[in-house]
């Protein structure tokens, strides 16, 4: 492997890097990448940030008290 | 024969299951599967396939476990169709380049480089716009991508299982994911900061 990587290969170090997949060598090629690139580094920042937020989501569903009579309906009818 | 009462009793306690298990059903499903009317059918499909087998239901587990273990296995076998039904595109997204992104060389294609936010990350996430704009870029990804996504950061799947339980290859499961974070995130930079 050569001592410095693509702006691509870097995305895709980043991820075996989250799956620790990546070598010691892979690991310090990657880190002196994302200092030399900000593109990429902003890219680990924010690609952390969404893994985080899809977890944390406070976003909330819920069926209408329609949709549970139609459940309900459904349920029951079928059990006759 | 059951009489009457007993028959009231059965949909009384049909009804109680439904209203109180419904909702946390549905927000479960509705996380994973983008079209809200599959998410729907799915759940009433949950609450019929454990009415017709209440005989067997194991009182020693929670009637929430128990229903969400018969939804579990609904949203993997409507995941295994989406793939099936995607698969020519499954084989075609292994050519996936992510040309898009990355020019010769493999860097950042003009305007695709990702640009820092210059925002506080904490900050940010604590917004319920975020979490809006988060919410519909997701919806925006390809099926494929977006089942694949959410196996492996909302379930928190190995990339291993995820390959086994939709039969797709490594290296597809690469393209996609990496192709799933790529969209997402220029989404999110596009959306976030427009006003």
């Amino acid at each position: 492997m050569k001592a410095s990587v693509s702006c691509k290969q870097a995305i895709i170090l980043l991820a075996k890097k989250e799956e620790n997949k990546i070598s010691l060598l892979e690991r310090i090629i990657l880190k002196i990448h994302l200092v030399i690139c900000p593109p990429c580094k902003d890219y680990d920042i924010q690609d952390k940030m969404i893994r985080n937020a899809i977890k944390t989501s406070p976003l909330e569903y819920s069926l209408t008290k329609d949709e549970k009579n139609v459940i309900i309906k459904t349920v029951i009818e079928d059990n006759n | 024969m059951i009489n009457d009462d007993q028959l009231k009793l059965k949909e009384k306690e049909a009804s109680e299951w439904v209203l109180m298990y419904s909702d946390l059903l549905y927000a479960y499903t509705a996380k994973r599967i983008k079209d809200n009317h599959t998410a729907k059918d799915i759940v009433q499909d949950t609450f019929l396939a454990a009415w017709r087998n209440v005989d067997n239901y194991n009182q020693e587990t929670s009637v929430k476990t128990w229903l969400f273990a018969i939804l579990k296995n609904k949203i993997i076998d409507y995941h295994r169709k989406q793939l099936k039904v995607a698969n020519r595109e499954v084989d075609a997204l292994s050519e996936d380049s992510l040309s898009d992104y990355f020019v010769e060389a493999e860097h950042w294609a003009p305007g695709a480089a990702p640009k820092n936010w210059q925002v506080n990350q904490n900050d940010i996430a604590e917004k319920k716009e975020f979490y809006n704009i988060l919410n519909s870029c997701k919806r925006k990804l390809k099926e494929v991508h977006s089942i694949v996504f959410s196996l492996k950061y909302l379930d928190g799947l190995e990339s291993e299982d995820i390959c086994k339980m939709l039969s797709i290859t490594s290296a597809n499961y690469w393209v996609i994911i990496h192709r799933a974070k790529l969209d997402l995130r220029a989404c999110l930079e596009k959306n976030l900061f427009i006003k």
